[in-house]
């Protein structure tokens, strides 16, 4: 396979996990850019050890971790507030789903970025625990913890905004 | 939103997301120009001086309204609530790197059958809490404190597994004032409204729980307060006073 079918296959997927760890489109359309540049440049030392897939994802980890942490300082990333493409017909009902899914993409985004990428890839893109461990290097042991601890820092961040005790 | 709504949340985030096809063609149209001219692109970022200033200025106003301007509140709540902690035990799939554990005491059965916790083999994370703040609710297994082999000696009780380790819930954390009045716990004077927080709310409670009292104790710095589900069955600080944060081996995640 070139880059360009890598891209035509999979970029939706690359674009959907990153713009889950970052919440903008443009920025996400940014980083697949810069994701498959760095695809195109190694993709003659890919040598099949993991599928094209979850060797992607790690590329687009690796490029979207480095930039959230390049703007460590600077909190603020624009947050989209328009998940207009939910799929409810009635209009109450989308605005509930709409209120709580973007209370959970805001707490989402306040995870430290190991517990983002695993919930992504696992809770929202659905990866298999196998899939999942290759795209992030990690044991399949340290996914399952991992997924474990960020649900639970999910939910405890849902229900306690303000949570946090002095050890 | 409990467990399945949340997971339900999750994986309908991933159908409810559209990439824009003029979006996805206009950037393949970027990575070929910068693969031909090696054109450095994505000039998003905004000189830092001013990119600092600005965040600086809109972090605040941000996390001021997330908090809802909770820096600004004054009026303290009476009770204390804790809709995320769950009563029963859920079944992991997990085992490398966690402690599994058969667990021997009752203290903490609410009278399901089956148990929760007793005779089953019990999942514990080490590493918890090298990552994690300790919380209110959580269920840690720990290496009993001296206290308890000082009060099981001087008080002559006979307790029927003098184990070196136990299982119990985090009720009060380093810092907080705990009192126990007819059964009902307060943290700060103020009444824990939990189902861990009364002693009678177990069915499997004892008459009495309801005439239970423990006079103030502050927690210290670096100590828990830990408590069994049965308040009858099993020594805890109840008994012989908080116990330090050393001590916890992990949190209890379920059963196997």
């Amino acid at each position: 396979m070139d880059w360009e079918e890598l891209y035509h296959q999979y970029s939706d997927h690359v674009f959907k996990f990153i713009y889950f760890m970052v919440g903008n489109k443009g920025i996400a359309e940014d980083l697949t850019h810069d994701t498959y540049v760095r695809v195109e440049k190694a993709l003659p030392n890919y040598r099949g050890e993991s599928s094209y897939y979850t060797w992607i994802i790690s590329i687009a980890r690796n490029v979207t971790n480095d930039f959230l942490r390049r703007r460590k300082k600077i909190r603020f990333i624009p947050f989209e507030n328009n998940l207009h493409d939910l799929t409810s017909e009635k209009v109450e009902e989308r605005i509930i789903q709409e209120e709580s899914t973007l209370e959970v993409m805001r707490v989402i985004h306040n995870l430290k970025l190991n517990y983002r990428n695993v919930i992504i890839l696992r809770k929202i893109q659905e990866l298999s625990v196998e899939e999942t461990a290759e795209a992030l290097g990690w044991s399949s042991s340290k996914v399952k913890s991992t997924t474990y601890r960020a649900m639970e820092k999910l939910r405890k961040e849902l229900h306690y905004p303000d949570n946090g005790e002095e050890a | 939103m409990n467990k399945e709504q949340l997971d339900q949340t999750l994986s309908d985030l991933n159908r409810s997301v559209a990439r824009n096809l003029e979006d996805k063609e206009r950037t393949l149209s970027k990575i070929r120009l910068t693969i031909d001219n090696k054109i450095p692109t994505n000039k998003y970022l905004l000189k830092p001086p001013i990119a600092l200033m600005i965040s600086a200025v809109l972090f605040v106003i941000i996390s001021i309204s997330i908090n809802n301007g909770a820096i600004f509140r004054t009026a303290q709540e009476s009770t204390i609530t804790d809709p995320y902690t769950e009563r029963k035990l859920e079944k992991v799939n997990m085992e490398d790197g966690m402690l599994v554990i058969t667990y021997g005491s009752d203290n903490m059965e609410w009278g399901d059958n089956p148990y929760n916790y007793l005779s089953r083999d019990i999942v514990v994370d080490p590493g918890y809490y090298e990552v994690e703040k300790i919380q209110r609710g959580d269920v840690v297994f720990y290496n009993e404190p001296e206290a308890y082999f000082n009060y099981v000696q001087e008080k002559g009780v006979y307790s029927e597994d003098i184990n070196d380790t136990k299982i119990a819930r985090i009720i009060a954390l380093p810092g907080e004032e705990i009192k126990i009045v007819n059964g009902q716990i307060y943290i700060n004077n103020r009444k824990l409204d939990t189902f861990y927080g009364n002693g009678t709310n177990n069915i499997r409670s004892n008459d009495y729980e309801e005439e239970y009292n423990m006079e103030t104790i502050r927690v210290p710095k670096g100590h828990i307060f830990v408590c069994g589900d049965l308040w009858w069955r099993g020594l805890d600080s109840k008994e012989y006073g908080p116990i330090p944060m050393e001590n916890i081996i992990g949190k209890v995640m379920g059963y196997q």
